[in-house]
């Protein structure tokens, strides 16, 4: 990634960039022939004094040079985009200047509406400013991306404009629900008023110094005492002041500090024990050399990280967590070229591996179309419920009919023994409501998650609309709609989205 | 008036060629300018001869329904190109398909993703790209981890919210820079890349990764390291 690296990478890498190179050489000599042929076209028309034959002849060649010409520039422009000797960015500088102009105008555009949503009273009017600040803050962020500053230096900038959008998403959501902004609500526009106020200030005196001839290729080169660059580095010192912001959206301030309910009150394991896990659930997998590789330090949760081989040498990676010794991924990746395992014979063999490991009480609730390999999703189950927070994934290979990898952190993160909830919006009542959207083909008690840390209690549809199938989960409480997926074939498997 | 309606003629050509070529060039840039082989030798054997059988029906083909996409298969898939007006290149991509009858949902499909975050299968490939271009020497769980790095940028309100903003963000990653990011990836890193988008991330949500053997800034030194994953020290 960054320049801090490589140098790791395999041999090949040098030839690669070697060919590329000769590319860009073949490029410069195509269009060095071209311009050569194009004189002396020239010169063998002007000499022939416009014989008739001659000049008929002269409109082919002219186009077909013109082509030739047009396309070896093109292509050398691309290239030159794309490659440039100087290791410079898929970009050019009047790119560079028009992201930065942009970025300006929607982040002048943003204070404006973020001064009107301050001031508005009338809640159709605060849903129309908050739909134009979330369209003005992606576009500020898209910009502001492709601007040619490290991300180091841009990353409390991002986050701000980013926040901004992410918070305008959340108001907008809770008055199509029906609910007013509170007061704290309208506080923390203020402060994100006043935060891009200065942003806005910032920029524009910015903008006025690079009226005095500023060259954009300096920014490109990302030199020394760059003004756009000092200016980015300027305002990071300054997000200190930024305001702190919780609400349930995904770029809350209030997700840091996230925990695994799962590990909770499990007590920690040796190295020694964590071995001995391995051992035990891959004593199918002929494992050798069981070696004790690492730590992972997440902010949750903590792992103890082994690898072996298995007899063809072919290596087992394993993340077993310090409380409580559960697998909580594994990756195994070995060649998988056939399919004479199906689809039920597959989901037996994951589900006696769960058990193996210790995870029990589950449902296969989704699986792709197939291939090689197959991934099987289960979730939780608790009194009949499907609980989807608690999700884990295996894959398996259909060739060899073994487990090669699982994946149950989010089945760590949320499982727990949760309250008992009974719905209070009947099957039937649910029903209606989605009947006049879907062909109803199945329903089902299930858990959902809600926003990004809360849960709720749902009546799950499954059926087709016109050809397509969709999932739409309607909330058991209070009856509205809380999320509807669609069923996607192709060609990498089916999808929801 | 001749002369001139030839030169019309020729101008059009021109110009109907420089666009062609442009779009070619512009679409090698993006993606492959080929049409991207669903069914070919690394197919399921299922896949493979469900489009044996339809060649064979229709009398382009006359070898065995065996699922192995060898050279009397490509020579009845040219066959079958010539004669419905489709590229003879023996590539059996979506054109090919849909020329046969065969849907998407007919194949057992390539590999798995399933996911309810809404990537796209064009996603898959820019991310496998990646991996392939930064980690192709790593072990597999390093390349699963570099991918599920861009994953988790792409989910950080500090980073661009598109895996494809994430990949071109200036700085970012030098492959881009140096061209190796148009390199084809190998089954390895798409199935990283799968995998990464499938959920699996043995960082726990790390932004950063650095190689300490060459790394040169301070600065990445100063984010909490969580694990070390063959060369490269992933971090927050």
């Amino acid at each position: 990634m960054e320049e801090y690296k490589n140098g790791n990478l395999p041999s090949d890498n040098e030839s690669s960039t070697e060919k590329i190179r000769e590319q860009n050489a073949e490029n410069r000599l195509i269009r060095q022939e071209t311009a050569k042929k194009h004189r002396e076209e020239r010169l063998e028309k002007e000499r022939s004094g416009g014989s008739k034959k001659k000049v008929k002849n002269a409109g082919w060649i002219a186009a077909v040079v013109t082509l030739s010409v047009a396309v070896a520039v093109l292509g050398s422009l691309l290239a030159y985009n794309m490659y440039s000797p100087t290791g410079s960015f898929a970009s050019n500088s009047v790119t560079e200047q028009q992201s930065f102009y942009e970025l300006v105008g929607y982040v002048d555009a943003m204070d404006v509406n973020l001064s009107k949503l301050v001031v508005s009273k009338d809640d159709e009017k605060r849903q129309k400013l908050l739909g134009e600040v979330r369209v003005q803050s992606s576009l500020a962020t898209e910009n502001l991306s492709t601007l040619a500053v490290k991300d180091e230096d841009k990353y409390y900038t991002v986050k701000f404009i980013n926040q901004v959008s992410d918070f305008c998403k959340y108001l907008s959501e809770k008055l199509i629900d029906g609910e007013t902004l509170s007061e704290s609500d309208i506080k923390t526009l203020k402060d994100m008023h006043e935060v891009n106020a200065t942003l806005k200030q910032h920029l524009s005196e910015l903008s006025i110094n690079l009226d005095e001839g500023y060259d954009f290729k300096s920014l490109l080169e990302g030199k020394d005492g760059d003004v756009i660059i000092s200016k980015f580095k300027d305002l990071e010192t300054m997000s200190t002041e930024y305001p702190h912001m919780i609400y349930d959206g995904a770029f809350s301030d209030g997700t840091e500090g996230k925990v695994a309910k799962y590990l909770e009150g499990k007590e920690e394991i040796t190295k020694m024990q964590a071995e001995d896990i391995f051992k035990e659930y891959f004593s199918a997998y002929s494992v050798k050399n069981v070696e004790l590789v690492g730590e992972s330090v997440g902010e949750a949760i903590e792992t103890y990280n082994l690898e072996a081989t298995d007899g063809d040498g072919v290596m087992i990676s394993a993340q077993i967590s310090k409380k409580g010794g559960k697998l909580v991924q594994f990756n195994y990746f070995k060649e998988c070229s056939d399919d004479k395992i199906d689809l039920a014979t597959s989901r037996d063999i994951a589900e006696k591996f769960l058990q193996k490991v210790g995870y029990t009480e589950l449902k296969a609730v989704w699986t792709t179309s197939g291939g090689n390999v197959v991934t099987i999703n289960y979730a939780g189950v608790e009194n009949g419920v499907i609980c989807y927070p608690d999700l884990i994934k295996v894959n398996v290979c259909r060739e060899r009919g073994v487990v090669s990898g699982i994946e149950a952190t989010s089945y760590i993160y949320n499982h727990t023994e949760r309250e008992r909830q009974t719905a209070s919006v009947s099957l039937a009542t649910a029903r209606q409501k989605v009947e006049g959207e879907i062909e109803i083909e199945s329903s089902r008690l299930a858990i959902v998650p809600k926003g990004e840390s809360a849960e709720a209690l749902a009546y799950e549809f499954y059926g087709k609309s016109e050809g397509s199938y969709y999932y739409i989960f309607i909330d058991a409480i209070t009856g509205k709609e809380l999320d509807i997926f669609k069923v996607i074939e192709s060609t990498e498997g089916t999808l929801l989205a | 008036m001749k002369r001139k309606i030839k030169i019309y003629i020729a101008l059009a050509f021109s110009l109907i060629v420089v666009g062609a070529s442009t779009a070619v060039i512009v679409a090698s840039y993006n993606a492959p300018a080929v049409e991207t082989a669903i069914v070919g030798a690394q197919s399921s054997k299922s896949d493979i001869k469900l489009v044996q059988q339809k060649l064979k029906n229709w009398g382009y083909y006359t070898g065995s329904v065996d699922g192995i996409y060898g050279s009397k298969t490509k020579a009845a898939v040219k066959y079958f190109q010539r004669r419905n007006g489709l590229t003879a290149d023996g590539i059996v991509g979506n054109k090919t398909l849909k020329a046969m009858g065969i849907t998407s949902s007919m194949l057992s499909g390539s590999g798995s993703s399933s996911t309810a975050s809404g990537y796209t299968s064009s996603d898959v490939k820019l991310l496998a790209r990646l991996i392939y271009a930064e980690a192709r020497g790593e072990p597999y769980q390093g390349q699963v981890a570099v991918g599920a790095v861009v994953l988790n940028r792409v989910k950080s309100s500090s980073f661009p919210n598109t895996i494809s903003g994430v990949i071109y963000q200036p700085y970012a990653f030098t492959c881009v820079n140096d061209g190796q990011i148009n390199l084809s990836p190998n089954q390895t890193a798409l199935k990283a890349a799968k995998d990464a988008m499938n959920g699996w991330d043995p960082t726990y949500g790390c932004i950063y990764y650095y190689n300490p053997k060459v790394a040169t800034s301070s600065w990445i030194y100063s984010r909490k390291t969580v694990v070390t994953i063959g060369n490269h020290v992933f971090a927050v």
